[in-house]
């Protein structure tokens, strides 16, 4: 049989891309939301996940996230770790926010201190420039490049009365990828450097821990802290997620209640529209009720309109979602997403609850409905 | 029931309202209509005939009383088969066409049967056969707002063909049509009923159409009546009680005038045209 649904949308164009936009709208949002969140969840522990060890210990008590961590411990825990059954070999990781001034305002990166040797806790990926720097030089990220406008040989005045000697500013030999979390990046010098620098020597914020061959982290982990009384040591696993926390415990509620607009403003389009075009065309299915039509044949023809509305809204949403993120990670590089093929399902299912939403009103109108009105004139 | 009756009621009421804003729309009618009838059925506005025909389409149940299809009591059947029965045995042609706007001749007619089961080609061949030998074989693919009102009102009686109901419906068929169109919708009603067979029963106030009807009723404060024939009692002229001018109730009984200035002579000395009146007779 002939789609009356379809032929009712297509035959009111003005009102079908109102619907639609709606729709997409409330899709482009939701998407981008959530491609937001993921990819802020990704980006946070990217580095965390890429650095090469077994354990992360930090002091006990502190918070457990890179971000505002002031786990600081003497460098004599070494020792006592190194000794605990299991443990093949301990790094000291120095790491700590630091602000500086440049280019008339104060701009902060979190800085790294890596032993350069091993490259454990170094940069990713080094797209420019040199990938190990020496005395006196400081690898930087990307977007940090980007969003600062950083370039290879700028000097940068990081320490600034809390270095220990006359030393020049550090000048910048690399350029990295993968160390933008969203929220900060990270800048990498050697551990010398570092020590100096933030006047850490004999002093650690980690330790990186790698276990002999066939150990299991998580019992590792309880014999550390066993033996080191004062630390607390994590999983690679266990210090993302409680990285993650931070970002979580932030952003979840905000893109949820942003998720849950976007859901409210696409229903409510679509609702009105659907529901219009059906109070306009009561009469129709007025005649449709009368000429044999069931109360089951026109919830679907609505239904079936909320759909292909939602279908359509749907797919410009994805659309737009992928030009919009695409373009927003172009043009402001901390932007960072991840749309997932999760996501999209997500979306459709939100886009088609919107749609069985949307048509309750009608729908609960139809039943009402008075056959007798076809008789009027 | 005789066994050329296709609609029967009996002792249909139908009341709306309850207490003092109660409304007897339909009160007792009695009615049998037999294959191949057309009857018409008239009366002022407001005197129940929508809700009569509402009432035998099957769409509004009646508050007391039966209604009869072929046989079948449309009282005792479920909003469900109420819907089959109106897809396969009831035809409806209304006043203002009632098209669906977004669909072409065709697939006006392609929906009715599409909700009888009928899809496809099939039903594509047969819609195209109904239209064509309605005279809109060169109109098939034209949306409602690109016809006239003869036009519309033949797609909408094809429509109510699609089926082959035993029964078809018409309100106000003419309402909407000038006289030569109305003339032309009422004579292919007519040839539904004769050549095809069809019951037909046009509710209507044109009494251009009486003439063409097998039988008239007079629909009045929901009582139906067979039809009588009005006169004037100043003028004699035939009075239609829909179109007269004027009525008056004097000794129990109703009179029609064709201009308030009859009235005014009547009420001066209703003796003299009364006396005449009987003396015609």
């Amino acid at each position: 049989m002939v789609s009356i649904a379809r032929r009712n949308l297509f035959a009111e164009r003005g009102r079908l891309f109102i619907s639609v936009g709606g729709v997409a709208f409330a899709v482009l949002l939701i998407l981008t939301l959530l491609g937001l969140y993921r990819g802020f969840t990704r980006a946070f522990t990217l580095y965390i996940d890429n650095v090469k060890v077994d354990l992360w210990v930090a002091q006990q008590g502190a918070r457990a996230d890179m971000m505002h961590s002031v786990s600081l411990m003497p460098r004599g825990t070494q020792g006592k770790l190194e000794a605990v059954p299991g443990v093949e070999e301990v790094h000291p990781f120095i790491g700590r926010s630091v602000v500086f001034p440049w280019k008339g305002e104060a701009v902060s990166t979190y800085l790294v201190g890596y032993d350069v040797d091993s490259n454990l806790g170094g940069p990713l990926r080094v797209a420019q420039g040199k990938a190990e720097p020496g005395p006196g030089e400081i690898i930087v990220d990307k977007v940090f490049s980007r969003n600062k406008g950083i370039s290879l040989g700028d000097r940068l005045p990081i320490g600034g009365s809390l270095r220990a000697d006359s030393s020049p500013p550090l000048q910048v030999v690399g350029v990295a990828e993968g160390g933008n979390t969203g929220l900060f990046q990270f800048s990498f010098v050697s551990r010398n450097e570092a020590e100096s620098l933030l006047q850490m020597t004999g002093f650690a914020n980690y330790f990186l821990v790698h276990l002999d061959r066939g150990q299991d982290p998580a019992q590792a982990a309880a014999r550390i802290e066993a033996a080191a009384p004062g630390v607390k040591a994590f999983t690679v696993s266990a210090f993302s997620e409680s990285n993650r926390e931070l970002l979580t415990e932030i952003f979840l509620p905000i893109i949820a209640v942003l998720v849950l607009i976007g859901f409210g403003v696409g229903t409510v389009v679509i609702g009105l529209t659907i529901y219009t075009a059906t109070m306009e065309k009561s009469r129709e299915y007025g005649v449709l009720k009368a000429i044999g039509a069931t109360n089951r044949r026109l919830y679907r023809i609505v239904l079936e309109q909320a759909i292909i509305s939602d279908m359509l809204g749907y797919a410009l949403g994805v659309v737009l979602a992928f030009v919009v993120v695409g373009a927003a990670e172009r043009f402001v590089p901390v932007f960072v997403a991840d749309l997932q093929v999760l996501d999209l399902a997500a979306a459709l299912g939100i886009a088609l609850l919107m749609g069985g939403l949307a048509s309750y009103f009608p729908v609960s109108r139809l039943v009402r409905l008075d056959p007798a009105l076809v008789f009027r004139a | 029931m005789a066994t050329d009756t296709v609609l029967e009621l009996v002792g249909v009421t139908r009341v709306f309202g309850e207490g003092a804003g109660q409304v007897v729309a339909v009160e007792r009618a009695d009615l049998r209509v037999g294959k191949g009838e057309l009857l018409l059925i008239m009366g002022p506005s407001g005197s129940g005939k929508t809700t009569l025909l509402t009432m035998a389409g099957g769409l509004l149940p009646p508050t007391s009383g039966h209604i009869r299809l072929g046989g079948r009591d449309l009282t005792a059947l479920s909003d469900g088969e109420l819907s089959r029965l109106r897809q396969q045995h009831i035809g409806f042609v209304f006043q203002s066409f009632n098209l669906l706007a977004a669909l072409t001749a065709l697939e006006n007619v392609e929906v009715a049967l599409g909700l009888a089961g009928r899809d496809g080609q099939g039903a594509k061949r047969e819609a195209r056969r109904l239209l064509e030998d309605l005279g809109l074989g060169h109109r098939l693919h034209h949306h409602p707002r690109d016809l006239s009102g003869g036009e519309k009102q033949r797609v909408s009686v094809a429509r109510a063909l699609a089926n082959n109901p035993e029964l078809v419906l018409a309100d106000e068929p003419t309402a909407n049509l000038d006289s030569q169109k109305g003339r032309e919708v009422v004579e292919l009603l007519r040839k539904v009923a004769k050549e095809m067979g069809k019951t037909v029963i046009v509710v209507s106030h044109d009494h251009r159409i009486r003439e063409l009807a097998d039988r008239v009723l007079w629909l009045e404060d929901g009582k139906l009546k067979e039809m009588e024939v009005h006169r004037d009692p100043v003028c004699g002229m035939e009075i239609d009680p829909a179109r007269a001018k004027a009525s008056l109730a004097y000794e129990g009984k109703v009179y029609y005038f064709c201009a308030a200035g009859c009235l005014q002579l009547f009420q001066k000395d209703p003796g003299q045209f009364l006396a005449s009146q009987s003396s015609a007779l």
